[in-house]
């Protein structure tokens, strides 16, 4: 009976780890440090990975469609002060990881909006990209923050017109382990998610920016979860570890399609617990 | 009862005059001009606020003062807080944000360099003629 039990248990975990693992996937903009009052530039890593799994990730060529075309970032927006503009055409085209993935470099500078003090918002998003395991198209509208001089300028705005959206209401580039982080996912008309699913992961090691590669040994256990918003599409979450945590709303966009598949169009957010 | 409401209306007066620090970023456009931005760490706007030049020791003459210094110039931001100034042609200076008493923030000037010095003349020269900064702050700001 306790040998029956056993491999049952072991089908139940084999599959809930395939399960999970299957909605990791993180689009990821990553500078080193979201406070960059002192620089001149501030230099991006954009890619499509498994974070929570460290060097150990599963990466992805970003924008890869069903016939293995990359299609690559179909907007990079930088908002600040209100004001949004398109910076794809100064995405620079790299190869990331073991599998050398399609992924780029982003600089923020002078050339793209970088003058001032405040908050620089940036959204990503991506062509769809085709999951072979779960025949599916992904999307993910992503958001990351960085702050100049501790002015508050766009942090708790809507920024990404049209899309799923995470809005914090915590501000994303002081966030502390061990402090509360809240957030509110809205659809592409803005609007609440009820009850959205979202997937948490902990960006679970260090980023090699010159070699476009993880490097160093998995940081923590406690790495990935599974929470969900309320009735009004606000959730909660305390990070454990300091650095970047991803929070991915599955589906947040609504019921899409695209190329006769289903799409997934997820709204993802990044914030630096320090 | 009164009283004790009265008490809780004076706490949250005083949290809330504590709870917005002043900020002050300046950035050297390297063109004889210096950026400078304030803010409030509550997101308030700093549109409007006042920003000076001072120097960088004490005072003692006739001329206007700021806490004891000597003003080199003085002027506001616009209304998204902040603004472009011609750099004063002195060694050493201060940038001051003057959002009242217990809201002023000093940051270091920053220098003419030589590079830009045939810059910072045209600048000068642009003024006097759009007669934008008045003849008492260009006087320090030439300093010959």
């Amino acid at each position: 009976m306790k040998k029956l039990n056993l491999k049952r248990m072991t089908i139940l975990v084999g599959s809930l780890v395939i399960s999970s693992s299957s909605f990791a996937h993180f689009q990821m903009m990553y500078t080193p440090n979201s406070n960059v009052t002192e620089q001149k530039e501030v230099p991006f890593k954009v890619m499509f990975t498994h974070p929570a799994d460290g060097m150990e990730a599963h990466d992805m060529s970003i924008g890869k469609d069903i016939d293995g075309k990359i299609k690559g970032m179909k907007e990079f927006l930088v908002v600040h002060k209100g004001k949004s503009k398109n910076y794809a055409s100064f995405l620079k085209e790299v190869k990331f990881g073991p599998h050398q993935v399609t992924a780029y470099d982003f600089i923020l500078d002078k050339t793209t909006s970088f003058r001032g003090g405040g908050d620089w918002g940036i959204v990503a998003v991506p062509y769809p990209y085709y999951e072979g395991s779960e025949d599916i198209y992904i999307q993910q509208i992503t958001k990351v923050f960085v702050n100049k001089a501790e002015i508050i300028t766009d942090w708790s705005n809507r920024i990404a017109e049209g899309y799923p959206e995470i809005i914090p209401t915590v501000n994303p580039t002081n966030t502390w382990v061990g402090g509360l982080f809240n957030g509110k996912v809205v659809d592409c008309e803005g609007k609440a998610v009820e009850n959205a699913e979202i997937e948490v992961e902990y960006l679970n090691a260090e980023v090699d920016m010159e070699d476009s590669k993880f490097v160093g040994l998995p940081k923590t256990e406690k790495a990935a979860s599974l929470i969900y918003a309320d009735d009004n599409g606000y959730f909660s979450f305390v990070p454990t570890s300091k650095g970047y945590w991803g929070f991915a709303a599955l589906g947040a966009g609504g019921e899409k399609g695209y190329r006769g598949k289903e799409l997934s169009q997820d709204a993802v957010l990044w914030i630096e617990a320090k | 009862m009164k009283k004790s409401l009265m008490l809780v209306f004076a706490l949250v007066i005083s949290i809330m005059t504590f709870a917005h620090t002043p900020l002050l970023m300046v950035e050297d456009n390297e063109d004889g001009t210096v950026y400078a931005e304030g803010g409030f760490s509550n997101g308030a706007s700093a549109g409007g606020i006042e920003i000076l030049f001072v120097e960088d020791k004490p005072y003692k003459g006739l001329e206007a003062t700021f806490e004891g210094k000597k003003i080199i110039y003085k002027g506001k931001l616009d209304e998204e807080g902040a603004t472009d100034i011609i750099k004063p042609n002195v060694v050493s200076y201060q940038i001051v944000f003057n959002a009242g008493p217990g809201h002023i923030v000093y940051k270091s000037g920053i220098r003419i360099s030589i590079s830009e010095r045939s810059d910072w003349k045209e600048k000068l020269e642009e003024i006097k003629e759009e007669k934008s900064i008045s003849e008492k702050w260009l006087k320090n700001i030439e300093n010959k």
